[in-house]
């Protein structure tokens, strides 16, 4: 059926919003892990960068618990279960074969929880994710639908490197994809923050950052 | 059979990656869990799925008629064959159906239908489900990966392919289908069997679609678009009776479709099965099902019914109270396994209470012998043990009435116990009609 309903057309979105936030979360934390091998991370920074709750007693806490656990709203788990919340919904439309690269990521996360060296496993939650991305871009035939979700990760990966202030060098190249899937869905973005982005150079300032966080979170209402 | 248990570790492995769950509410929350499969399967000869097929047919073409003639003209209760106290007080029963012929005079396009085999090899009828049986996803997904995961398996034996029921739920639908879309309508996310409804959805090409996807405008059901609606044919709607119409049934209903009712009087959509079927599928009018054989089709039914009592009738009433130790006794009201009790397992004292219940609401009872079913042989950490199971076969009306070839078998994990539903912690299997 060539057109979507209302809810498929949100759900899509934040599908794509959702696995692109586990990704490219986790591999930002895996430099922190990095760092956190030769003495103290900073986290109540990362929070503050992130607009989420500062509720962890140490690193080690916060290193296990925004990972692995399900409870805290703004945990990783809670994301992957986000995800899988939506393929499911989506089933019918993105089909058996890629939904169950969704599954082996909660999977993968609920295996990855009892290690010692967590890193390791959640690199095959990165794999997995990345199976998702080439799964359903290969095998969805409907432009409309795989831009939507292309979409709603082109969004989150502009929100998170402007919050984090990751790869800013790479922003004006991650616009210029989004405009391009846009133009390929029946997404219709708000006008306003069309424009910021047309015209954004990649930013130099942190206001110039949370400029172009604003036009990128509000460009479209799903 | 030993090349697919060796394969059991990558069966479960494969049903986790596809999601094979059903949910369950336990103190008010919800939680998912993998359906446990055995992968040893109930295998059943082709000649006695023929006998099975002929008599479940036959079961389905009557409960169809009998729900046609107590919504229209009542003969069967005019004819004093079923009293009307067990179709007007059935809760199944919905005054609001009264006189509405739905597409093609189809009620129960899919129907789940209970069955056991004795140790004597009879089959029994336990139950009849026509309102919304679940379960043919399970065995249709399993057998999908227990080819993949032992090919060998599948080439040493030859078993009917169960592959096809997406098509043929395609093909009901299509048949009834007023005009417009095929929809699968589910209560949502958090239902019990939302893994089926989107599986289902996926394999028979349908949009599988929520409440707030759908509307009803002058008596036309429309799925809800970011451009034009779209108007919907079929609806397969795994919703229960009263919560489908907020206007017409429970009005606190948020599941619902408003005038949903009003588009399905008017004939402008096919709702998959009708509403009102529950008036069939009563535990009470179980009892009646031979009878109905007899009287719309003058044939004497194939397949037995478990022996039932009625304590409704005083003879039978008699006879429940006098044996009520050695019979099961269950609450026409209830389903999903509640409400079953096994008289032996009462004290003295819950026994007479249970009797005085009987006394002042036989209506509410049947009683049935305990049937002594075959054991299945069950793979239980690496063991074989034996196990209670029963078979829901599945039976399909549109254009024609047909039994899919497979079915699903579910088992107790419990060695005490009969009760084999999932809700309560049975598992399941899948179905060969295994060719000679």
């Amino acid at each position: 059926m060539d057109s979507l309903s209302v809810s498929k057309v949100n759900r899509l979105f934040w599908l794509g919003r959702y696995y692109e936030r586990l990704a490219t979360t986790l591999s930002y934390l895996w430099d922190w892990y990095d760092v956190m091998i030769d003495g103290e991370i900073d986290y109540p920074l990362f929070c503050q960068k992130l607009s989420i709750d500062c509720c962890y007693k140490d690193d080690k806490d916060f290193m296990h618990n925004y990972i692995f656990d399900g409870t805290n709203p703004d945990s990783l788990r809670t994301v992957a279960d986000a995800m899988l919340g939506n393929g499911m919904m989506l089933r019918e439309i993105i089909g058996s074969r890629t939904l169950a690269y969704l599954e082996l990521t909660v999977l993968g996360m609920k295996s990855a929880e009892s290690s010692d060296s967590p890193t390791l496993p959640l690199q095959r939650v990165i794999d997995f994710v990345m199976a998702f991305r080439g799964s359903y871009d290969d095998t969805i035939d409907d432009e409309n639908v795989r831009n939507i979700i292309k979409c709603g990760a082109g969004v989150e990966r502009l929100s998170l490197y402007l919050r984090l202030g990751w790869h800013l060098d790479a922003i004006e190249s991650e616009i210029g994809k989004l405009m391009k899937r846009m133009n390929r869905t029946t997404l219709r973005p708000s006008q306003g923050s069309l424009q910021v982005l047309f015209t954004a150079k990649n930013p130099k300032t942190p206001e110039e950052c949370k400029k172009l966080l604003e036009a990128a979170e509000n460009l479209f209402t799903v | 059979m030993k090349t697919l248990l060796a394969h059991t570790k990558e069966i479960n492995e494969q049903l986790a990656r596809y999601g094979v769950k059903f949910g369950i509410y336990k103190e008010g929350r919800f939680n998912e869990r993998l359906f446990p499969f055995d992968p040893v399967p109930r295998q059943i000869p082709e000649k006695d799925f023929e006998v099975l097929e002929k008599g479940l047919i036959q079961r389905v073409t009557a409960l169809n008629k009998f729900i046609y003639d107590i919504y229209h003209d009542k003969k069967i209760v005019r004819d004093n064959v079923v009293p009307e106290e067990f179709v007007y007080r059935s809760p199944g029963y919905l005054a609001q159906c009264e006189g509405i012929t739905p597409s093609k005079n189809v009620y129960s396009h899919i129907s789940g239908i209970d069955l056991v085999i004795g140790k004597d090899g009879v089959w029994y009828i336990l139950e009849d489900n026509l309102r919304i049986p679940s379960g043919a996803s399970y065995p249709l997904i399993a057998r999908t990966l227990c080819r993949r995961c032992s090919p060998d398996t599948f080439k040493r034996h030859r078993v009917r392919d169960n592959r096809n029921y997406g098509a043929l739920l395609k093909r009901t639908m299509d048949y009834v289908n007023t005009g417009g879309i095929n929809v699968i309508f589910t209560p949502g996310r958090y239902n019990a069997a939302y893994f089926e409804h989107s599986y289902l959805a996926e394999q028979a090409g349908a949009v599988l679609a929520e409440s707030s996807d759908l509307f009803v405008e002058d008596q036309t059901l429309y799925y809800h678009t970011g451009r034009d609606p779209v108007r919907v044919g079929a609806l397969y709607r795994r919703v229960s009776d009263e919560y489908m119409d907020p206007l017409c049934f429970e009005p606190s209903s948020l599941i619902g479709i408003p005038n949903l009712m009003e588009a399905y009087r008017a004939g402008n959509v096919a709702v998959i099965n009708a509403p009102g079927n529950g008036v069939a599928d009563d535990k009470g009018i179980y009892y009646f099902v031979p009878k109905m054989i007899s009287y719309y089709l003058g044939e004497e039914a194939i397949l037995k019914n478990a022996p039932t009592y009625l304590p409704y009738y005083e003879e039978d009433r008699k006879y429940t109270l006098d044996n009520i130790d050695k019979l099961v006794i269950k609450d026409v009201a209830e389903a999903g396994g509640y409400g079953v009790v096994f008289g032996e397992n009462l004290t003295q004292e819950q026994r007479e209470d249970l009797k005085n219940t009987i006394k002042n609401a036989p209506r509410r009872f049947i009683a049935q012998e305990v049937i002594d079913f075959q054991d299945l042989p069950i793979l239980e950490n690496g063991e074989t043990v034996e196990r209670k199971a029963d078979l829901r076969a599945f039976v399909l009306s549109g254009e024609d009435v047909q039994v899919w070839p497979s079915g699903l078998t579910r088992f107790s994990r419990n060695p005490d116990s009969f009760v084999v539903n999932s809700s309560q912690g049975g598992g399941f299997k899948d179905t060969w009609i295994v060719c000679q």
